[in-house]
């Protein structure tokens, strides 16, 4: 069982020295939320992913953290998410303003 | 607080009768306020957006076709302020300091020796949860989120809330706030980089080793 640990493990070191840095490979996965990355590059991120926990671990996290942000709006609805409040002093301002300029 | 209605096109000027402001503010004050603040970052900014909302709204004399058409019609009026607003402060500002830096000088990663740009050990993204989506029915996760987003420099954050919340695209973002498609994309990896290394290290990574 050892003898497999060691063998996975020096697999992945071959693997993580020919192929791009996680830095490089986070920075892709971020710019593939917006635009699908071409076949090679697909290739490469797959790659890398297949040997790195880290970085498959960092991709799935991305994708929960854009759903978390586009669903803001439904969490504050539902009162999970908290809503920025306006202070009393703004609201007091707005009350003025607006008088001013409807008089 | 009568509200008539205007059948013609909903834009179209009624009478002043129609126009409550003191109703504006209390039911669409704290809406407003907070689309503004996510997206100018600054609550000075976001209350001027707001009140420059409400006096344009005044002066625009609307007919409503309900009140659900008056927010619309109210939050179209504020996105105009604030991408505005964001253009003055892109063109004004100096870009963040940590815009300019490497990829491999992010939280998290090493920055020379023999594994330069991959993940420091033991401090590597770990595992969260193994169930993500029951994360989102948490309200300490949004609580976190919430002051996670308030921690991002401004540019990072305006330009990650009108592109993942407001999905403008990103050939509209360039134009409208006078930056290049590269520094776009840089932004938009250094917002995520930063909020899931935030939510990691405030809740959801605490206490739990790394993989290796």
């Amino acid at each position: 069982m050892k003898l497999l640990a060691s063998i996975r493990w020096q697999f992945i070191l071959w693997a993580a020295r020919r192929l791009p840095p996680c830095c490089h490979v986070a920075h892709r996965l971020s710019d593939s939320l917006q635009e699908r990355p071409s076949l090679r590059e697909r290739i490469v991120l797959k790659s890398h992913l297949f040997v790195c926990e880290w970085c498959t671990r960092y991709a799935a996290q991305l994708t929960l953290v854009q759903k978390a942000v586009r669903n803001r709006e439904t969490a504050v609805d539902h009162g999970l998410a908290p809503r920025q409040l306006l202070s009393d002093e703004a609201r007091e301002r707005f009350r003025r303003a607006l008088k001013a300029q409807s008089e | 607080m009568s509200q008539t209605v205007d059948n013609s096109d909903g834009h179209t000027p009624s009478s002043k009768g129609d126009l409550d402001p003191e109703r504006w503010i209390q039911e669409h004050g704290d809406y407003l306020f907070d689309l503004a603040f996510l997206r100018l970052h600054d609550r000075s900014a976001a209350e001027d957006a707001v009140q420059e909302t409400f006096l344009g709204a005044l002066k625009a004399r609307p007919g409503f076709q309900g009140r659900a058409a008056e927010r619309t019609w109210l939050v179209a009026i504020l996105k105009r302020k604030i991408v505005d607003h964001l253009r003055r402060r892109f063109r004004e500002a100096a870009p963040e300091a940590d815009e300019q830096l490497p990829d491999d000088h992010l939280e998290g990663f090493q920055s020379d020796g023999e594994w330069v740009g991959h993940w420091f050990p033991r401090r590597g993204p770990v595992d969260w949860t193994d169930n993500p989506l029951a994360l989102l029915e948490k309200k300490e996760f949004w609580e976190i989120l919430e002051s996670c987003l308030a921690k991002l420099p401004p540019r990072m954050a305006s330009v990650f809330a009108l592109y993942e919340i407001d999905e403008m695209p990103s050939e509209e973002i360039c134009k409208e706030l006078g930056i290049s498609p590269t520094n776009l994309w840089v932004l938009l990896h250094r917002a995520r980089h930063r909020l899931r290394a935030c939510l990691e290290s405030n809740w959801l990574g605490a206490g739990k080793p790394g993989p290796k």
